[in-house]
């Protein structure tokens, strides 16, 4: 594993359960697992898969329920469906809670070590060698380097390079992935100032109505299926809003932004735009929303959520200062933009396996996404089809309809990337089944059957399993009586909108809830209220998975096939889809065309049949 | 059935003797082919050439036009072969195109080409040929309009709204803590509704829809021996169905397609209405009064020459006044009654000598053009168009109801699951989304050459 951040800790983990032995190269063991923007973990969608992140017997969840300081479940207003739980972070809690669980197990081995370039025998990967030029030998390489392939950050007019100063980090490596022909694109993300906890009056500011404090749940919902305990709330959070003096400070400096003078070239994310941008693309907006999140219980950094940018240091203060209740406010470190070289992931597999490197992983940021949620899913992917891959079994690949980690899959190696890609809810087709309640029974026992979950986890499966089969005979056999005094089963009064199944525990049905989590009654209440839309759902999987198990072959041309454009021969060629299903979803593929490639299958897939027949 | 990377050709006019024959060729070798069976070098774009086909031993004078794709029917390279129009002539220069190379062509494929190349959607393609087959002025006007992509466009508006309405419930729900309200209930219902109402309008009512794709059913009844099927063959100049003087001949319906001023007409010609003792007669005369009872017209047919029995204007009671036809026929003979008490217009009309005939066409004409018709411009009246759409109907009528029944509290995932049926039906439709077996449906109906 190359790489200790999100991504490169979770492949570790998994791998080690697998094979004998893990080694992964980090240049600092304090670095490993760290959250270098915000302090969360978990969101919309985010926060659906961290919860398949567990139930795949991931690290996240567990993490940050040991220890996160605020637990919310956003959109609690809305569907189950979309119920996705969010946590912030105590950074530096996280990141050690982490370090010693992977220092812990004894396969892995952690080495500080700068991976100068990868060990190659024709196209098949064979180890890595470091600056100090002694090697690794290895079965499989994991690439989780991050923003550090000629990673640049910005500051005003100020550049340096991303790594440890003094030292260009992962530039030989970043050379010699375009040297292999792989495909190389450059990308931008950015972070707000931090600012010092001590220089900021919260009491007062609250009480001056400046700042509307903001508390977690209660009771709270943990992440891990494994969590048997509510976690606590321990710490808040602040809004505030922008102001036209702020906005004012943006435009009469606008010249010195990176993002605006033409210094950065890599693309930006749309959905997270900078303050730079906020101000400059929505000019009748004379305000914008601001977060202050804490970033630990003890640390002095708060994170000023809604406001990163890249103007020079003198202007950022400037800007926190002429914001209400940040008037004394000390800015402990600026915000910047990182500008950082990723491989488009139209050049992996699904499995996040290099196409054409035997042996090579990618996981990460070096795809193309942002977030520590998207690098964990991917690592855990990666990490798992690696070691797999070492046994010579077979690989894993997770598909759209079972999860966020096969829609995520999916969407980097069918369609590739023009920004940094974060998962939203609307990228999943199926999404009423690929809710939070339900990750551990979409994935669980995929995890246990290649070897990923163990006894105790599995046996809180099989436990859950029985408890929704009792709860199920309970609401079938139990009798409730309706407002206008009939008597009904519990399940059909369950699917008044006045019902949910809280309520008929306190009406005297014996459901049981099955620990701090309440998963199995957001399951059972999601199943039976919305069994008419999860049945069309269902349906419309099974008709996936038939698109899906239309394979092409590996050897397939696209080109020459007649009534393809030029345009479309090339894309298909590039990515290269492995089923008639992803076929369909590269970008610009018209129905025509994928009856025309449908046909062109299916004749030669009658030709291949007829090929026996002949011999005889 | 889709193979699209060689040369078709086909006769591109209907079969039989006529002025003149054209024969049409699409794909990569067209031009070749052009070249080999005339042995001239080279063709002027979209300009009609005279040249000389040599099919066996006889020298055919042709014009030919060649069209470089993309810009061409097909959006491949077509050759359009214009000659004398005699059937032998036209099959031999066919095969000398097959011997050159090319493949006959299957009906539709000309068609499938130009939808596989993206020159027209599917709304289209099945225009083209519902242009082709159109029998009435209505039916012509719909498939034009069809072809120049007003219903495509129409449709494409539709989806649009309710693909603004997607994005902004999933901006909502993939951005619950952003400060911003991107859509309220009201505004959501409302839009809803609007696009219900627009679709309810395409969709118009069955009857109309089917009256418009196969005609108005117009019914010929009355006792037996009245002169029915007399008048059906007249109407129809056609000795269509048999004329005997037995009374109880025709036990089975009849039915033909005919324009009468201009108005598609399916008329059926049925069995006497008596009280019948044969088996298959009493069948007939069920079925005839069954199908009067569905007729958007009814033509009732007296006996002018015998006086009237108990039960000959019954029919009139079962029927408004404005959708039947009083016909006193024979009135080349004697009469034996002159006036009837009846609020239906009565026509005199003698079958056999042809008095009246036309007459009584126009009077058909006019009541079913007295229906509203207007509206008809709009009706999609394409089966598999229609059931697209009332698909999508169902799922925006699901999406009204289930807002009306939960209100606010309705998460925005499930209206969102409804929006994307409907949107999937939409794009069903007009072809964003298609599967082999349907193409194959659509375009296994066509003529050969189109």
């Amino acid at each position: 594993m190359i790489g200790g951040g999100h991504a490169g800790c979770e492949a570790a983990w998994a791998a080690s359960k697998l094979v004998r032995s893990v080694v992964l190269a980090t240049l600092s063991r304090e670095s490993m697992a760290t959250m270098p923007c915000n302090p969360a973990i978990g969101g919309t969608a985010k926060g659906q898969l961290v919860r398949e992140i567990d139930a795949l017997g991931g690290l996240m969840a567990e993490a940050i329920d040991a220890t996160g300081i605020q637990f919310k479940v956003l959109n609690a207003s809305r569907g189950p469906a979309v119920w996705a739980p969010r946590a912030q972070a105590d950074k530096a809690r996280y990141a050690a809670w982490v370090q010693a669980r992977i220092q812990a197990t004894p396969t892995v081995q952690v080495v500080e070590a700068q991976v100068a370039r990868l060990l190659l025998s024709g196209n098949k990967v064979t180890g890595v060698e470091f600056v100090d030029e002694t090697r690794c030998l290895a079965g499989a390489v994991v690439i989780t380097t991050g923003t550090f392939l000629n990673g640049v950050v910005h500051v005003g007019d100020s550049r340096r390079p991303a790594g440890r100063v003094g030292e260009p980090p992962s530039v030989h490596l970043g050379e010699q992935l375009r040297a292999l022909g792989l495909r190389v694109g450059r990308l931008k993300t950015g972070t707000p100032p931090r600012l010092s906890r001590r220089t900021i009056d919260f009491d007062r500011c609250v009480a001056d109505g400046v700042f509307h404090v903001e508390h977690g749940d209660a009771p709270t919902v943990p992440l891990s299926f494994l969590t048997e305990r509510a976690p606590e709330n321990t710490a808040a959070c602040w809004r505030l809003s922008t102001t036209k003096q702020s906005h004012d400070l943006v435009r009469s400096s606008i010249a010195a932004s990176p993002l605006y003078n033409g210094q950065i070239e890599g693309i930006g994310p749309r959905y997270c735009p900078s303050f730079e941008d906020k101000v400059m693309r929505f000019p009748d907006r004379d305000r914008h929303l601001l977060v202050l999140e804490p970033e630990g219980l003890e640390a002095d950094e708060i994170y000023v959520n809604g406001l990163s940018m890249s103007l020079p240091q003198p202007v950022q203060e400037a800007i926190v200062r002429s914001l209400p209740g940040l008037e004394g406010a000390a800015v402990l470190r600026p915000g910047y933009a990182v500008e950082y070289d990723f491989v488009q992931p139209t050049e992996l597999h699904r499995t996040l396996a290099c196409r054409h490197f035997q042996g090579l992983f990618l996981a990460g940021q070096i795809n193309g996404t942002s977030g520590y949620e998207e690098a964990a899913g991917q690592g855990l992917i990666a990490g798992t089809n690696a070691a797999l891959a070492v046994l010579g079994r077979d690989l894993i690949e997770i598909q759209r309809s079972e999860g966020y980690l096969g829609v995520m899959a999916d969407d980097l190696t069918t369609q590739g990337c023009v920004e940094p890609y974060r998962l939203f809810t609307s990228r999943a087709e199926f999404r009423l089944h690929l809710r939070a309640d339900n990750a551990d029974l979409r994935l669980t026992p995929l995890g246990r059957s290649i070897g990923l979950v163990d006894d105790l986890r599995w046996r809180a499966y099989e436990a859950r399993q029985e408890r929704m089969q009792r709860n199920g005979q309970t609401l079938r056999t139990t009798s409730v009586s309706a407002p206008s005094g009939a008597t009904v089963t519990a399940e059909a009064a369950l699917r008044w909108q006045t019902v949910s199944a809280r309520s008929l525990i306190a009406d005297g049905v014996a459901l049981e809830d099955g620990g701090a989590a309440g998963h199995d009654l957001a399951t059972l209440q999601t199943e039976v209220k919305y069994a008419g839309y999860l049945r069309r759902q269902d349906a419309e999987i099974r008709r996936a998975r038939q698109a899906e198990h239309q394979r092409i072959p590996n050897e397939f041309s696209f080109v020459g096939l007649p009534g393809l454009s030029a345009e479309l021969t090339q894309r298909l060629s590039q990515v290269r889809p492995e089923s008639l299903g992803q076929a369909g979803r590269v970008p610009g593929m018209t129905p025509a065309a994928l009856v025309l490639l449908h046909a062109v299958l299916s004749r030669r897939h009658d030709q291949a049949d007829a090929i026996p027949s002949r011999t005889v | 059935m889709f193979s699209t990377d060689d040369t078709i050709v086909a006769v591109a006019t209907p079969a039989g003797h006529a002025g003149v024959g054209v024969v049409r060729l699409s794909g990569p070798a067209s031009f070749g082919i052009a070249t080999a069976l005339t042995h001239r070098a080279s063709w002027q774009p979209r300009r009609a050439t005279r040249a000389t086909v040599h099919v066996a031993d006889t020298p055919a004078d042709t014009l030919i036009t060649c069209f470089p794709g993309p810009a061409s029917y097909t959006g491949e390279d077509v050759v359009e072969i214009a000659a004398h129009g005699n059937p032998l002539l036209l099959a031999a220069i066919v095969e000398r195109a097959v011997e050159c190379g090319a493949r006959p062509a299957r009906p539709g494929e000309f068609t499938l080409r130009a939808y596989v190349r993206g020159k027209i959607d599917l709304v289209q393609a099945e225009a083209v040929r519902d242009l082709i087959e159109a029998s009435s002025p209505a039916q012509l006007e719909q498939a034009a309009r069809q072809l120049e992509g007003s219903l495509s466009a129409r449709i494409m508006a539709l989806a649009s709204e309710l693909r603004r309405l997607e994005m902004l419930l999933e901006a909502s729900v993939d951005f619950p803590d952003e400060g911003y309200r991107f859509v309220d209930g009201p505004t959501v219902t409302a839009a809803l509704e609007g696009v219900r109402r627009s679709m309810t309008v395409l969709l118009g009512d069955d009857a109309r829809a089917a009256m418009l794709r196969h005609g108005a059913t117009v019914v010929i009844t009355g006792a037996p021996n009245v002169g029915k099927s007399s008048l059906f063959n007249a109407l129809l100049a056609s000795d269509r169905s048999i004329v005997t003087p037995v009374p109880g001949t025709t036990r089975d319906l009849v039915s033909e397609r005919a324009v009468f001023g201009g108005v598609l007409v399916r008329l059926v010609d049925s069995a006497g209405l008596r009280d019948a003792d044969d088996v298959v007669e009493a069948e007939g005369v069920r079925r005839a009064s069954v199908a009067a009872a569905s007729a958007d017209l009814l033509v009732l047919v007296l006996d002018r020459s015998q006086p009237l029995g108990e039960a000959s204007l019954q029919p009139l009671r079962m029927m408004p006044s404005r959708r039947v036809l009083v016909v006193a026929n024979k009135c080349d003979q004697p009469a034996a009654w002159l006036d009837l008490d009846v609020a239906a217009s009565v026509l005199s009309v003698s079958a056999t000598a042809g008095d009246g005939v036309a007459a009584l066409g126009r009077a058909i004409a006019e009541s079913l053009r007295a229906t509203p018709a207007a509206e008809d411009r709009e009706i999609v009246s394409n089966p598999r168009q229609r059931a697209a759409l009332r698909e999508a109907v169902r799922f925006v009528e699901h999406a009204c109801a289930e807002i009306d029944q939960q209100g606010a509290s309705l998460p925005e995932e499930f209206l969102l699951e409804d929006l994307r049926g409907a949107l999937t039906a939409l794009d069903d439709l007009v072809g964003r989304r298609s599967t082999e077996d349907l193409l194959g449906e659509i375009f296994g109906t066509f003529c050969i050459g189109k």
